[in-house]
C-alpha cells in the first residue's frame, strides 16, 4: 500500500510542478508569493489563512544549541498517518543523536541537514511557495518550516481512513472477481495495476477542481490505445474550469460529446476487472479520487449489454444471455407503448382470444389505456425511487404498501386491468436486466415518450419513433467513435463479441472500431493448434 | 433560433390537438364474431344479424366476476341493402361500436343462399376491417339469425364452436370442406369455376337454443352440426352433395387429409374400417378434337382402422386386396361427387379452370357453353392405394379363435 501510496504522491507533486511553471507565465497571484525568513511571520501568517482551523496543528520545537533553531511542524490531523508522522518525523527531530552537529549552524544548515539526514520518509521535498505550503500541508503531508530561512520541508506523511475493498453492490456476478473499487484514488489505481503487470500501462495525473483539486488519474495501455484518444482525453480535461469536482459524474457530464442525448456516451464501472478489460481494449480509464466509479472511453452502445460474466462462462450461455438482454432493453424500452398502440388502435392484430380476454378484463376499467398506462408506469417509477432513497429500516414497509396499492388493490378497485399489471411488472424487470444502469435509466425516460407517441397515432407514431431513435443513435459519437459501431458503421470482426459472444479463441482482434494500430489480441491459431497437435496420432509425432 | 422553438411546439402541438384519429378504446367496441345473411321481405333488401360478444360473459374469473347470467353473445339483428347500411343502422341498438375485424364466420341463410348471393358480398370485401378469411356456411333448412343466436356447449363463442366443428370435420371426416370468404369470391369471378360452401344444420328446437340452460344440459336441447356441401351456379344454391358425394368433393378438392372409408369383406358389406391417412390429388385436362377431358389421380396412403372379420391381415394379398377394394371404393365416392355436380351443371371443381390452363386457345370457346359442357364431361378417375399399417395388432382376434377351434 504504501508503495503504490508514494508512487501516485510522486507523479501528483511533479505533475503539480508542471502546473506551477505553466502559471508562472501568468500574474503573479499571492499564492505564488515566497516564503518569509522569520518563522512566527510564516506560523502566523499560516494560521492567517487557514482561518485558524484547529484540525491543522502547528508543532513547535527546537533544535540544536548555542543558539537553538526553531523549527515548526505543519500538518493536517485527519489526513496524516499518525504513526508514521511520529515515528519518521517528529522522533527523529526532537532525539536525533546528531543533534550536536547543529551548534552555531545557520537556518540554511539546519534545513541540508534536516532533508539529507534526519528524517527517514520516502519522499522529501523542497516548498518554496505558499501555495505549495497549502496543497502540501492538504494532501496530509507535513510541512517542515525552519526559522531563518525561506525554504520549507515537505514530507510525505499521508494516510487516513477509507472504506475497504468490498464487494460490488451494483454490477454483481456469479463467476467474475468479488473486489470493486472505493473512494480513494491510490488504491483504484492499484486495483488495476494488480491486474495488468505491464510497464506499458501509463497513467497521468490531473488536479482538476479549483478549490477541491480533486485528483484526476487517466490511465491506459500505452502502445494499444489510439493517441488520437488520449489527446482528445487530456484536452477535454484539462478544459475543465470548476470550482469543485465531487464524483465521477461531474467529469463525466462535463466530457461527453453530446449533452442533448438520452444516452450515455461515457462508460462506468465499479469492477477493475472490466476496467482492466477495456484497457487491453484501447479504452482510456478516467480514475476520479473520491468515487468508487471509473469511466471509460470511448464508450460504445454494445458495451453496455455487456457485464463481467460474459467471459466468465462460456460462450453459449453467454450468448443466449446477452441476446436476452437486448430482447429486454426493448421490451423495457417498447412494453407498454406496443401494448396501448395494438389495444387503442390495431386491435385486428391481437389474436381472437386474447382480444376477448383482454376486452374482458377491461370491461369496468375509467380510463384510457394511455391514462392507465401513465398511471401504473409513474406509481412504479415513484416506488423505485422510494426504495432506492428510503432508510433500509422502513424497506419492508414500502415494499408491502407497493405491491398491495399497485398489484392488489388497484385491479381489484377495478382501476386498472389486470393485463396493465402484467405489462408494467414485465417492463420494469426487463429494465432492469440491463447491466449498465445508465443505459436502463434512458430507456425509462423514452418509454413516457413512446407511451404518448402510441397513443396519438398507435403504429405508426411508433415506427416513426423507431426511425428517429436508431437515426439519433448513428449520430452519436463518443470520443470520435461512432456510438453504434460495430451495427452502423457495420464491422465484420466485431460482430463476433456484439449481439453474441463466439469462444474465445475466435476473439483474436481488438475492437477495431477502436483500435487501428496492434488490432491482433491472440494468435489466431492459438486454440486450433492445440487440437490438431492432440488429435495426431503418436507415431507421427516421433516422426517430426 | 426562436422559429425552430416555435416549429417544434407547433409539431409537438400536432401530437395533441388530432384527437387521436381512429383512436378506438377497447372499452367501446363491440367485438362482432360472425355476421349473418338472410332474405329480407323486399326484393334487395337483407336481414344481417350480428353475432357480437360479451367479454365479460366469455371471460371466466375476471375482475367483474364474469356475469354468469349473461348470454356470452348477443345477437343484433337489422334490415338495409347492404352490409354498411345495416351496420351502422345497428347502432340504434347497440350500445358500442360494432367491430368486424374478429369476424370468424359469415352464415347464409338457405333461401337466400338459394336466391343468390352475388349481390351482397360486396361490401364485405371492400370493408378494411373483415377479413378474408372469414369462413363461409350455410344455415341449412334455416335462417341465419336462427342458427347464429344459439349457444354451444364448451365453446362458449357460437363462431368459435362452428369454426372448430367445421375445422375438425373437415380434417377427420371429410364430409364438409372449409371455405373462406376469398374463396367464394374468387370462384364466382372465375367463368371456369364454380362456388361452393358447407352446411350447418340444427338438431332440435332452435328457440330452446337461445336460453343459457341449453348449454347446462348434460345432452343440449339444440346442437349444431355440419354436413354436406351447397353447390352454386351463378351465384344461387342449386344443390346439395351429402354423405360420399361430399367426400367425393373433398377429395377433388385436395382437402382430404384424413377420413375413414368402409370396405367389404368375406362377401359381407363393410366389414373393414380403413383409415386414409394421406392423399394426395392430381387432376389433369386435356382437350382432344374439341372435346374436353379430365383424369384425375388420387394416391392414397391408410391403415387399418377396424376389422369386423376373420382375415389374415399378416399376408401381403389380404392387404393387397383391401386396398384394391379401397381405391374400388375411393373411386365410387369421386365419381359419385362428379354425377351430382354434373347433374347440377355446376363446375365446383374447377375443371374448367384445368381445362384452360392445359388448353387456352380451345377454352376460348369452351367457356361460352361451359355448364352444359361440364354436364357431359368425360372424368377418369385413376386411384392408387397403399396400405401401410395394420394397426397396434396384425391379426384379429376373430381369427385367432378361429385358429384355436381349428386345431382342437
Amino acid at each position: 500500500m504504501k508503495f503504490i501510496r508514494k508512487f501516485t504522491q510522486k507523479t501528483r507533486t511533479s505533475s503539480n510542478r508542471n502546473r506551477d511553471e505553466n502559471h508562472q507565465g501568468s500574474a503573479i497571484d499571492d499564492g505564488h508569493r515566497p516564503l518569509d525568513t522569520d518563522l512566527d511571520i510564516n506560523i502566523k501568517r499560516f494560521r492567517e489563512e487557514t482561518g485558524n482551523s484547529p484540525d491543522l496543528k502547528v508543532r513547535q520545537f527546537e533544535l540544536g544549541s548555542n543558539p537553538q533553531i526553531r523549527v515548526a511542524a505543519i500538518y493536517n490531523e485527519g489526513l496524516v498517518d499518525q504513526p508514521q508522522l511520529n515515528e519518521f518525523v517528529i522522533q527523529p527531530l526532537m532525539l536525533s543523536k546528531d543533534r550536536g552537529r547543529l551548534s552555531e549552524a545557520s537556518g540554511e544548515q539546519v534545513f541540508h541537514f534536516l532533508r539529507n539526514h534526519a528524517l527517514p520518509v520516502g519522499e522529501v521535498d523542497t516548498v518554496e511557495n505558499w501555495n505549495e505550503v497549502m496543497n502540501t500541508v492538504m494532501d496530509g503531508n507535513t510541512i517542515i518550516f525552519i526559522d531563518h530561512f525561506p525554504v520549507a520541508i515537505g514530507c510525505n506523511t499521508s494516510g487516513g481512513e477509507w472504506r475497504g475493498i468490498e464487494k460490488p453492490t451494483t454490477e454483481l456476478s456469479i463467476r467474475g472477481p468479488k473486489d470493486s473499487f472505493n473512494e480513494s484514488i491510490s488504491t483504484n489505481i492499484s486495483l488495476i495495476r494488480r491486474r495488468i503487470k505491464s510497464p506499458n500501462l501509463w497513467l497521468e495525473m490531473y488536479r482538476i477542481g479549483e478549490i477541491t483539486h480533486t485528483d484526476v488519474a487517466i490511465m491506459y495501455m500505452n502502445g494499444i490505445v489510439s493517441d488520437q484518444i488520449v489527446e482528445e482525453v487530456r484536452q477535454r480535461l484539462t478544459g475543465i474550469k470548476v470550482d469543485g469536482i465531487l464524483q465521477a459524474g461531474n467529469i463525466e457530464q462535463l466530457i461527453e460529446d453530446q449533452t442533448m442525448t438520452p444516452f450515455p456516451t461515457v462508460y462506468n464501472t465499479e469492477r477493475p476487472d472490466l476496467v482492466s478489460r477495456y484497457l487491453l481494449d484501447g479504452r482510456v480509464a478516467i480514475i476520479v479520487d473520491g468515487t468508487p466509479f471509473v469511466l471509460l472511453v470511448p464508450a460504445l452502445f454494445t458495451q453496455f449489454f455487456v457485464a463481467s460474466d460474459d467471459y466468465a462462462q462460456r460462450y453459449d450461455i453467454s450468448s443466449f444471455i446477452r441476446l436476452l438482454r437486448y430482447a429486454s432493453f426493448l421490451i423495457s424500452l417498447l412494453g407498454p407503448s406496443i401494448y396501448i398502440a395494438a389495444i387503442t388502435f390495431h386491435q385486428e392484430m391481437i389474436p381472437t382470444p386474447l382480444l376477448f380476454s383482454l376486452a374482458a378484463t377491461r370491461e369496468g376499467v375509467p380510463f384510457p389505456a394511455l391514462v392507465e398506462a401513465l398511471l401504473m408506469e409513474l406509481s412504479f417509477e415513484i416506488l423505485r425511487e422510494a426504495g432506492i432513497r428510503m432508510p433500509r429500516a422502513v424497506g419492508q414497509a414500502v415494499s408491502i404498501v407497493g405491491a398491495l396499492v399497485l398489484g392488489q388493490a388497484a385491479v381489484q378497485a377495478g382501476i386498472v386491468s389486470p393485463a396493465m399489471v402484467i405489462v408494467v411488472s414485465i417492463t420494469g424487470i426487463a429494465s432492469f436486466s440491463t447491466p449498465a444502469y445508465n443505459l436502463a435509466v434512458s430507456a425509462r425516460l423514452i418509454r413516457f415518450v413512446l407511451m404518448i407517441l402510441a397513443a396519438t397515432f398507435g403504429f405508426y407514431t411508433l415506427t416513426l419513433a423507431m426511425i428517429v431513435l436508431v437515426a439519433h443513435l448513428s449520430s452519436l459519437r463518443s470520443f470520435g467513435i461512432p456510438y453504434l459501431s460495430p451495427y452502423a458503421p457495420f464491422q465484420m470482426d466485431d460482430q463476433k463479441d456484439a449481439l453474441v459472444r463466439l469462444p474465445l479463441w475466435m476473439l483474436a482482434t481488438r475492437t477495431k472500431a477502436i483500435n487501428k494500430k496492434n488490432i491482433k489480441k491472440m494468435e489466431p491459431s492459438g486454440h486450433s493448434m492445440l487440437k490438431k497437435q492432440n488429435n495426431r496420432p503418436e507415431g507421427e509425432r516421433h516422426e517430426e | 433560433m426562436r422559429s425552430r422553438s416555435l416549429l417544434m411546439i407547433l409539431c409537438m402541438a400536432l401530437l395533441l390537438l388530432t384527437g387521436c384519429w381512429n383512436n378506438r378504446e377497447l372499452g367501446t367496441l363491440a367485438i362482432v364474431t360472425a355476421i349473418g345473411l338472410d332474405k329480407g321481405k323486399n326484393q334487395n333488401e337483407h336481414v344481417f344479424s350480428f353475432q357480437v360478444v360479451n367479454p365479460s360473459a366469455v371471460i371466466s374469473g375476471t375482475v367483474g366476476q364474469g356475469d354468469e347470467n349473461m348470454g356470452p353473445v348477443t345477437v343484433y339483428t337489422e334490415t338495409g341493402e347492404t352490409l354498411f347500411e345495416a351496420a351502422r343502422k345497428a347502432s340504434q341498438k347497440a350500445p358500442r361500436r360494432l367491430f368486424f375485424s374478429h369476424v370468424r364466420y359469415i352464415m347464409i341463410g338457405e333461401q337466400l343462399a338459394r336466391q343468390g348471393i352475388n349481390g351482397v358480398l360486396d361490401s364485405f370485401e371492400r370493408s378494411n376491417e373483415i377479413r378474408l378469411t372469414a369462413r363461409l356456411v350455410i344455415a341449412k333448412g334455416r335462417t341465419a339469425q336462427e342458427v347464429l343466436a344459439i349457444v354451444t356447449p364448451m365453446e362458449k363463442i357460437p363462431a368459435t364452436a362452428g369454426v372448430g366443428a367445421l375445422e375438425f370435420s373437415e380434417e377427420l371426416w371429410g364430409e364438409s370442406i372449409k371455405i373462406e370468404f376469398d374463396d367464394v369470391i374468387r370462384a364466382i369471378g372465375n367463368p371456369g369455376r364454380e362456388p361452393m360452401i358447407s352446411a350447418v344444420e340444427l338438431l332440435g328446437n332452435p328457440r330452446a337454443g337461445q336460453r343459457v340452460e341449453n348449454i347446462q344440459l348434460t345432452k343440449p336441447d339444440v346442437i349444431e352440426k355440419i354436413g354436406g356441401i351447397g353447390a352454386f351456379r351463378t351465384g344461387k344454391l342449386v344443390g346439395w352433395l351429402e354423405g360420399e358425394q361430399a367426400r367425393g368433393v373433398n377429395w377433388l378438392h385436395g382437402s382430404l387429409k384424413s377420413s375413414v372409408l368402409m370396405v367389404d369383406c368375406d362377401g359381407k358389406k363393410d366389414q373393414v374400417g380403413i383409415e386414409i391417412t394421406r392423399s394426395k390429388t392430381d387432376i389433369q385436362g386435356k382437350v382432344v378434337q374439341g372435346k374436353p377431358q379430365i383424369t384425375v389421380t388420387i394416391t392414397e396412403e391408410a391403415s387399418i382402422a377396424d376389422v369386423k372379420c376373420a382375415i389374415h391381415l399378416s399376408s401381403p394379398a389380404v392387404i393387397y386386396e383391401l386396398a384394391n377394394k379401397l381405391e374400388d371404393k375411393t373411386m365410387l365416392q369421386i365419381m359419385s361427387a362428379v354425377k351430382a355436380a354434373q347433374q347440377y351443371k355446376t363446375d365446383i371443381f374447377g375443371f374448367g379452370e384445368v381445362i384452360r390452363r392445359a388448353d387456352p386457345k380451345a377454352w376460348g370457346h369452351l367457356k361460352l357453353d361451359w355448364p352444359d359442357r361440364f354436364s357431359q364431361l368425360p372424368v377418369e378417375v385413376k386411384v392408387k392405394a397403399f396400405i401401410r399399417q395394420p394397426g397396434m395388432i396384425t391379426e384379429p382376434y376373430l381369427l385367432k379363435r378361429d385358429k384355436k377351434v381349428r386345431n382342437e
